[in-house]
């Protein structure tokens, strides 16, 4: 290289916090194969000894001119060969780049510890977000694998002692003394069971799958659904002489809502159910199914003329293990099963008095809203 | 003294920096740090009464530094493969980088090491996997903690790199 281009070479690197070094085709008089370009800044001066104390101290680096600068500067390349960054000892890290540059075979050996260590700060975190998520995968499925032991062995046992009930039941006749007793036993077995099943969907396989990772499908049409329940529970409230009627109001928008159709079907289920249940004879429970805000979202509201919510229990509804009025006929997580579906796709629930929506004469509205995710053109009001 | 050059090579997490500790220094530390670009140790030992040094590349995971990783491989004698037996997918993430430095490097001597078997209650790999794995491969499992199979897997491998193979 002419004593020119050297200057240049110098000039344009003495200003880098790097270590260049040439290197020299056949050993100088010293023996030695590299020598330095400029100046060495401090830290190298502080890790190698010397210049060629850096490439027998450094394994690294031996390996790295043996077997892969040396084949880059003999190809004359234009472009730089990195290394990758290395871990030198205490040191730190290191990167080395081998270049062909105006006519010199040269080195570059960087200190990167401050770059590496804020992406290993990076790296670190995400690698531990990943084993934390399989960590409490597992926990999961571990006490999913546990508790469906628990609902087994539980349930097994209620419900033969159910269908031995109804079978005592049968042979008594309506008019025996003992049906009262019969009639009790049943009602809370019944009970027991329905805790049981409460207890599997929430904590086993439907809060799993309800995870902020679990996708929820979009495009539940919840008037059918809404249709479908009230049918199903029809003969149930018949026999406690107990009218249902469904109503869709501002049904020009769409009433798809985001949500998984099971899920949905069972929060209409368990507010009719307790509608059922606090509702006396002769008495009316309404459905309604309403577009609001401008077609945005869907509110179902569950009416019943029954003796509404004591003020003081309103407040704690939707929290698990709540119950109602009297303490009847539930395992206090249905409305908490509402809440966490609803919530889940994005919606809302609650209860207000029923002063003067669907039957205006007192009595429980619970309600529920959930975003809309398309619209339609279709328009009119339907009562069913 | 015959030099050699190892590469561990396995997901994030699954022990190579605690093997080559154990191995090296017979030290042990719970604590995880990701190992960033390559760190090389070295273990002078005498392996059927050959002196051998080894140069023990303890190399980041595949996903970290893709872009100049297989330039860390270059000159190897041999690889120890490595998994966790208690994560499964760390088995089939390893298998497929055996079959990458396969086809970039050839048939370089190999084993596989299924590491924390100190952990064996909390294991995913039942034996037909194991034995799927000893169908292609040496295994040994090994624990970092306890030290179980750590030196022999290694000595394993350098008899194999002394070896001379048939071409």
């Amino acid at each position: 290289m002419s004593s020119d281009a050297s200057e240049i070479l110098t000039a344009l690197l003495s200003g880098l916090d790097h270590a260049v070094l040439r290197r020299v085709a056949d050993r100088d008089e010293t023996g030695s194969q590299f020598e330095l370009i400029g100046m060495a800044p401090e830290w190298f001066c502080q890790v190698f000894e010397s210049v060629d104390q850096a490439r027998t101290q450094s394994l690294f680096l031996g390996d790295f001119i043996d077997h892969l600068a040396s084949a880059h500067w003999a190809s004359e390349k234009g472009e730089a060969l990195l290394s990758g960054p290395w871990e030198e000892g205490n040191h730190g890290y290191f990167e080395a780049s081998a270049m062909n540059l105006v006519g010199e075979q040269v080195l570059m050996i960087s200190a990167v510890a401050d770059k590496v260590e804020r992406e290993q700060r990076f790296v670190q975190s995400n690698h531990e977000q990943v084993l934390d998520r399989r960590r409490i995968l597992k926990e999961i499925e571990k006490k999913d694998v546990l508790l469906d032991c628990i609902v087994h062995d539980l349930s097994g046992p209620v419900g033969t002692l159910l269908m031995n009930l109804e079978y005592v039941g049968q042979k008594l006749g309506e008019t025996s003394s003992l049906r009262p007793a019969v009639d009790r036993a049943m009602n809370q077995t019944q009970r027991q069971l329905t805790m049981i099943r409460s207890i599997s969907q929430l904590f086993a396989g439907d809060i799993a799958e309800m995870g902020s990772d679990g996708e929820i499908s979009e495009g539940v049409d919840i008037v059918a659904v809404a249709h479908e329940m009230v049918d199903f529970h029809r003969l149930t409230a018949e026999k406690r002489q107990v009218q249902f009627r469904l109503v869709r109001e501002n049904s020009e928008h769409s009433m798809k809502v985001v949500g998984r159709e099971g899920h949905l079907s069972r929060v209409v289920e368990n507010l009719l159910l307790n509608a059922i249940r606090h509702t006396a004879s002769d008495g009316e429970i309404v459905v309604t199914v309403e577009s609001i805000d401008g077609g945005e979202q869907v509110e179902v509201r569950i009416e019943d003329n029954g003796p509404g919510v004591d003020p003081d229990l309103a407040a704690e509804l939707f929290k698990s293990f709540s119950l109602g009025r009297d303490r009847v006929g539930s395992s206090g997580l249905g409305l908490y099963f509402c809440r966490i579906v609803t919530e889940q796709c994005g919606g809302s629930i609650g209860y207000r008095d029923n002063a003067g929506d669907g039957l205006g004469t007192g009595g429980a509205c619970f309600w529920f809203r959930l975003p809309v995710v398309g619209k339609s053109s279709a328009g009119g009001r339907a009562e069913s | 003294m015959t030099k050699r050059k190892i590469c561990l090579i396995g997901s994030f997490s699954v022990g190579k920096t605690s093997l080559t500790r154990r191995f090296v220094s017979d030290e042990f530390s719970d604590d995880y740090l990701t190992t960033m670009g390559v760190k090389i140790e070295r273990r002078d030992l005498k392996v059927d009464g050959v002196d051998i040094s080894l140069m023990i590349w303890d190399i980041a995971g595949r996903d970290e530094f893709a872009r100049v990783r297989s330039s860390y491989l270059v000159g190897a004698a041999g690889y120890l493969f490595i998994a966790d037996g208690t994560r499964k997918e760390t088995v089939s993430e390893m298998l497929e980088e055996a079959e990458e430095v396969r086809e970039k490097f050839g048939d370089v001597p190999a084993i596989v090491l299924i590491n924390k078997a100190d952990l064996t209650a909390e294991w995913e790999l039942d034996d037909e996997a194991m034995n799927a794995l000893a169908e292609r491969f040496t295994v040994f499992k090994t624990s970092a903690l306890t030290g179980a199979g750590v030196e022999e897997a290694f000595v394993e491998i350098s008899r194999r790199m002394l070896t001379p193979r048939v071409a």
